[in-house]
């Protein structure tokens, strides 16, 4: 318990917090379900270990913190409540992150859907894809990059089915014309072809590719391109996409990565993603565009014929 | 017959002078002293003031002292107030040609607001689409990504210290290649952190330590590691005392590091100039140069990035000065950005050594490459 010169008195997140239960584990600690005491509300805490014999605040808590602290006020983006300072039994320095406390995840909420020829109601996507979209239009729109996009990291409510976008640990803001950032970004999966091949200069389009992929999943319930290194990862792109060249992709040959490789005609995405009404077959090409600027954007996905007939008044 | 030293000589042979100079500071005091003076001898300044006298002789007189927008100059809590007093020779004089006319003057065509993102369409590194709604935000949140209070309440520490501070932290920057984000951010760091702490003088190097560290982690793919900094500090300060700082700056600054600072704004009103490299380069100069001065801290982010601009046109004599496309880009009308012509009047006063229209120190530019005029 600390006092400050106000006379205000601060408690630890020991004394603030009771610990519930350990809800997952990510690069830099545990994330708890846990309970405020003095107002018995659930939370998320999300424990970070300060290295002092190392570099200190991990590049990823200080971005992720700092851009919460900017983006929180989106219904779409987590709410990060509170930040507090503790220590742990050796005496080193633990942060400990205070969320919202969100029930599932989208990769969680896939997986629910397990038996044979259970899917995820039309509907339900459609309006899970609005919120997606919606959310990176408002990160895009005050100049940040998501960069880690996948289910996992896209918190969910069961009885509302509101979505919200999280660990932003990988985010970063930008300025304008955007520079040169670390490749090394995003879960492979989900990760855009221009990072693939080495680009050293991406846009809010490495963002889009992950919606669309993520698009292609909740109505399939697998991962559309699940390759296993970067060389697998082109691989499952170019065999369903085709292989990129310079009349489809200019530039492309120019990559720092780029190599020559099998070359695969288009397929229909309507053969990977079966069951996606036309205008979502359409809405997820633009989503899956090679060349980085004719990629759509969040904010253009926003108002694509798929979602004339969604009821947007609470999204 | 030598060239004429380039812009870029002429203002490294300023910044050399500068911290040659016992005094250097009270040479940067004032970002817009540096305004004309940067380049212009005093005759060219004088030949430039006829020739505008004489396109507005006959024209209504330009109403003086105009008053800056509110928001553009609302002070911060402990700003001070700056009257400039007009001169004697200015109230008998009638047709006495202020720097206001020549500024009017100069920028007299009407001209058609360019759209500055046309040629970008197709690169999705400018982000066209989400330009506007960015810049909105930005300077929707401006007034609160800079300090609120002044220097003064800190007991021991000076502008001058700061001053030497950033001195040194564009060395830090320049040595370890760090990008000019990183140098404004840790600025905007030091200075919000003193904005809200007394530091005492010893821990003033420690403050600006654990900004850079805090900055680069911020803003680097690779950010240097802890033990880069101590040796950077003479190890003046341990391993542990840097990690310290950072936690206690961070908890000071409620970890909101992700602002608008200066530069986001430059790089939006440079474009909208339609810049020459001479152009971008003397706006990151003047723009630097502000850096050094505590002052430009109580304008807006937005208002010091502009006036950069306006700054870097008028040394340079751009035609016109300020045009309707930088208007709406920058939200500021040349009347607004006038503050720069007092400071410019007030160091060209005798009483202050006239250092306004002293000629750029030609003997300290690199050997050979002296101009004669």
């Amino acid at each position: 318990m600390e006092k400050t010169g106000a006379g205000v008195v601060v408690l630890s997140a020991k004394e603030a917090f009771e610990k519930l239960e350990k809800v997952g584990e990510g690069t830099y600690g545990k994330v708890y379900r846990a309970r405020e005491k003095a107002t018995g509300k659930i939370v998320a805490l999300k424990k970070t270990r300060l290295h002092e014999d190392q570099d200190g605040v991990p590049p990823t808590t200080l971005r992720e913190v700092s851009i919460l602290r900017m983006l929180s006020r989106d219904p779409h983006v987590v709410s990060l409540m509170d930040v507090k300072q503790g220590q742990n039994k050796e005496g080193k320095t633990v942060l400990y992150l205070v969320f919202e406390y969100m029930d599932t995840d989208l990769k969680k909420f896939i997986r629910s859907f397990d038996q044979p020829g259970q899917n995820i109601p039309p509907e339900t996507i459609k309006s899970l894809m609005y919120q997606l979209c919606k959310g990176i239009a408002f990160c895009h729109g005050h100049g940040i990059l998501h960069r880690d996009l996948k289910p996992h990291n896209l918190l969910m409510d069961r009885k509302t089915m509101m979505l919200k976008i999280a660990d932003l640990g990988l985010a970063r803001a930008f300025t304008v014309p955007i520079k040169k950032y670390t490749h090394e970004i995003l879960t492979l999966w989900y990760r855009a072809p221009e990072v693939l091949l080495g680009a050293t200069h991406y846009s809010m389009a490495v963002d889009i590719w992950s919606v669309g992929c993520i698009f292609a999943e909740l109505v399939t319930r697998r991962a559309l391109f699940p390759g296993d290194s970067e060389l697998q990862q082109l691989l499952h792109i170019f065999r369903l996409l085709g292989t990129p060249n310079e009349e489809v992709w200019p530039g492309v040959s120019k990559l720092k990565d780029w190599h020559e490789y099998p070359q695969w005609n288009s397929q229909s995405l309507s053969t990977a993603v079966p069951g996606l009404e036309e205008l979502g077959l359409d809405l997820l090409s633009q989503m899956l565009e090679y060349e980085p600027s004719k990629r759509i954007s969040a904010k253009k996905a926003m108002e694509h014929a798929y979602f004339d007939d969604l009821d947007k008044r609470n999204l | 017959m030598a060239s004429r030293p380039t812009v870029q000589q002429q203002a490294r042979a300023l910044v050399i002078q500068q911290s040659l100079q016992s005094k250097r500071v009270s040479l940067v005091k004032s970002f817009g002293a540096k305004l004309l003076a940067t380049v212009q001898a005093p005759a060219a300044a004088e030949n430039n003031m006829k020739q505008a006298c004489a396109n507005v002789a006959g024209a209504p007189p330009v109403a003086k002292g105009v008053a800056l927008a509110k928001r553009a100059v609302a002070p911060k809590p402990g700003q001070k107030k700056v009257t400039v007093k007009p001169k004697s020779e200015e109230k008998k004089e009638k047709k006495s040609c202020s720097l206001t006319s020549v500024f009017t003057a100069r920028s007299k065509p009407k001209d058609q607001i360019l759209d500055i993102d046309a040629s970008d369409v197709d690169n999705e590194l400018a982000a066209v689409e989400y330009i506007d709604d960015i810049y909105k935000f930005y300077k929707l949140v401006e007034n609160e990504s800079h300090p609120r209070d002044n220097i003064d309440s800190q007991p021991e520490i000076t502008e001058r210290m700061r001053a030497i501070l950033v001195d040194w932290l564009i060395q830090v920057q320049t040595k370890f290649e760090l990008s000019l984000e990183t140098l404004y951010l840790t600025i905007n760091i030091v200075d919000w952190f003193l904005a809200v702490k007394n530091v005492p003088k010893r821990e003033l190097q420690l403050v600006g330590i654990s900004a850079v560290q805090m900055a680069t982690k911020y803003e680097e793919i690779y950010p240097p590691q802890v033990h880069n900094f101590v040796f950077l500090s003479g190890r003046a300060y341990t391993h542990e005392q840097i990690l310290i700082m950072e936690k206690i700056i961070l908890a000071k600054l409620d970890w909101t590091l992700t602002v608008p600072i200066p530069l986001v704004f430059l790089l939006r009103f440079i474009k909208a100039s339609v810049p020459d490299q001479e152009l971008e380069n003397m706006a990151h100069f003047l723009s630097e140069l502000g850096l050094m001065n505590y002052a430009t801290e109580m304008y807006w982010p937005s208002m010091v990035a502009a006036s950069a601009v306006f700054a870097a046109r008028c040394t340079l004599n751009k035609a016109p000065l300020w045009n309707e496309t930088l208007k709406l880009q920058t939200g500021y009308s040349q009347e607004q950005l006038m503050y720069l012509k007092v400071v410019y009047r007030k160091y060209s006063d005798p009483q202050k050594g006239a250092v306004a229209l002293l000629p750029p120190a030609k003997n300290l530019l690199p050997e050979g490459s002296s101009a004669s005029q």
